[in-house]
């Protein structure tokens, strides 16, 4: 005897079926492009010596791992992703906080903030090398320059946008600024901050790379510079693998750091 | 015993269109445990009226007594209830209560208790500790008319408080805030739009003139401690209500 079901039960089993169907497909897209990929350089419809093959990434994959240079690159590039993510976090919201403090700063600042924003940052790469020179502190300075303008507007927007009823009810219980900045300010603007938190990790990567294209001599950057140079394909997009997996990792940690400070503030 | 005295108070404002004349010549007393409304038409200027109370702005000239002393000598004698209740979305109803303590740095021990008392006998005693979306909107407003008195203010300065509330959940806020006034012997100064409103709370009802806002008229009230709802229907209701409508629109 087939059980009859519920309305509820319907749906429920619906809406199941439609989320596997999701997961399902996609992993189906990446399983069928990678296959695809591999057939096409097999059967030698198109030449390996540009696109490379699934397969030769796995062994240059292997290789590099065996050969245990590619952790220093790995390490090398994590650490300048994450210092120019942290750095220009803090002192962007140190900058903004500065900002909403002093109205007169706010105002004069704003032109010179939009027209940063509109710059496009790689434009500075010369101007940064000759200042702190060529290396780690030039890629970092480029990872800073491109999160610091976007943190800084976003959150005085945050900053700015708070309940003017708010503000009015601590002036009237006789609140310094300083009480209303700690008390209201902030923790209002804490979603705001979470939200730049996970748009920095994705801009620090940006920098990094473009960094280490300009300037470096290691780095995942470096080795997909250096690999197009010598037109070694696979070592290109092997360490673009890499790289994709490490900014995911990276979004993911961040991520589920903001769930977790959701959840208690 | 008068609480307050305006005496002769005088705004002018600046602002990039011009000067604004708010107030002119603004007298008004108001008795310790006494219940006032504020009336006029919008924009008249009667929420300065409470700002000056306040101390948050400085007439341009006439004095402004509360409890005796210049306001802004003394900070923090008012209690504000404005339009929206403005709890604070991250701290629990507890903390939100003693917000203005810890603004001020009087949290402690005693005034814990004294807020807690507050909630408990206002129906709030099981939300101590929940946060305000949990909390309807009638609920929240009561907890922000709590939020006021744990400071014991000399006088309540209530905005337009229940304007934001839908017209069910208004009528019994209302019963709710003038009963915990009453009980609590606080004095209050309400401004509204809503002339039933004012009469269904108020000892007197001030009529405001437009801007620049002086008296108009004053009208005393003869309900006695009757709540809100039962005073909105006693037959003399009706009459008070053409009565004030009429000064209120000439």
């Amino acid at each position: 005897m087939k059980k009859i079901l519920s309305p509820r039960e319907i749906y429920l089993r619906g809406e199941k079926r439609n989320k596997n169907k999701i997961l399902i497909l996609r992993v189906a897209v990446l399983v069928l492009f990678v296959a695809l990929w591999e057939l096409v350089t097999a059967i030698g419809l198109v030449d390996t010596f540009f696109v490379s093959s699934p397969s030769r990434i796995f062994s240059t994959a292997v290789d590099l791992f065996q050969g245990g240079e590619i952790w220093r690159h790995i390490g090398i590039t994590l650490i300048e992703c994450i210092l120019g993510f942290a750095i220009s976090t803090v002192v962007g919201a140190v900058i903004a906080v500065a900002l909403w403090w002093s109205e007169t700063a706010r105002k004069v600042s704003e032109p010179y903030l939009v027209v940063l924003n509109a710059l496009p940052k790689i434009a500075l790469g010369p101007i940064i090398i000759i200042w702190v020179g060529a290396g780690v502190k030039a890629i970092v300075a480029m990872a800073f320059l491109i999160c610091i303008i976007v943190t800084v507007i976003s959150l005085l927007n945050a900053f700015v946008g708070v309940d003017e009823g708010k503000i009015f009810l601590l002036r009237s219980m006789g609140a310094s600024k300083w009480q209303i900045l700690r008390k209201l300010v902030i923790p209002y603007a804490i979603p705001d901050f979470l939200s730049v938190l996970k748009i920095n990790v994705g801009l620090s990567w940006v920098g990094t790379i473009m960094g280490e294209y300009l300037v470096s001599s290691a780095g995942l950057g470096y080795l997909i510079i250096y690999g197009g140079q010598v037109f070694q394909i696979d070592l290109v997009m092997t360490s673009t693998v890499i790289l994709c997996i490490l900014a995911a990792l990276m979004y993911a940690t961040v991520a589920l750091c903001c769930k977790y400070a959701k959840r208690f503030s | 015993m008068d609480i307050l005295t305006i005496n002769g108070v005088d705004l002018t404002y600046q602002s990039a269109l011009g000067e604004t004349q708010a107030l002119k010549d603004f007298s008004l007393t108001v008795k310790s445990g006494e219940f006032v409304s504020l009336v006029g038409p919008s924009g008249c200027g009667k929420t300065t009226v409470l700002s000056l109370i306040a101390g948050l702005i400085s007439p341009s000239s006439g004095e402004i007594l509360l409890g005796g002393k210049k306001t802004g000598e003394k900070a923090n004698q008012v209690g504000y209830m404005l339009q929206r209740d403005q709890l604070f979305e991250w701290r629990t109803i507890l903390d939100n209560v003693l917000l203005g303590a810890e603004i001020q740095k009087k949290r402690n021990s005693l005034c814990e208790d004294y807020a807690k008392n507050l909630l408990e006998k206002y129906g709030l005693q099981g939300f101590t500790n929940r946060y305000p979306r949990e909390l309807s909107g009638g609920m929240r407003q009561r907890v922000a008319l709590i939020r006021t008195l744990v400071l014991r203010p000399e006088i309540l300065l209530l905005d337009e408080p229940f304007s934001a509330l839908d017209f069910q959940t208004r009528l019994s806020v209302c019963d709710d805030v003038y009963s915990i006034i009453k009980s609590e012997n606080k004095t209050a100064i309400l401004v509204t739009h809503d002339i039933s409103e004012a009469i269904s709370m108020s000892d007197r009802v001030v009529v405001l003139s437009a801007r620049p806002a002086t008296v108009k008229k004053i009208f005393t009230l003869n309900f006695g401690q009757k709540t809100p709802l039962l005073r909105r229907e006693s037959a003399q209701f009706p009459v008070s209500f053409d009565e004030i409508y009429k000064e209120v629109k000439t």
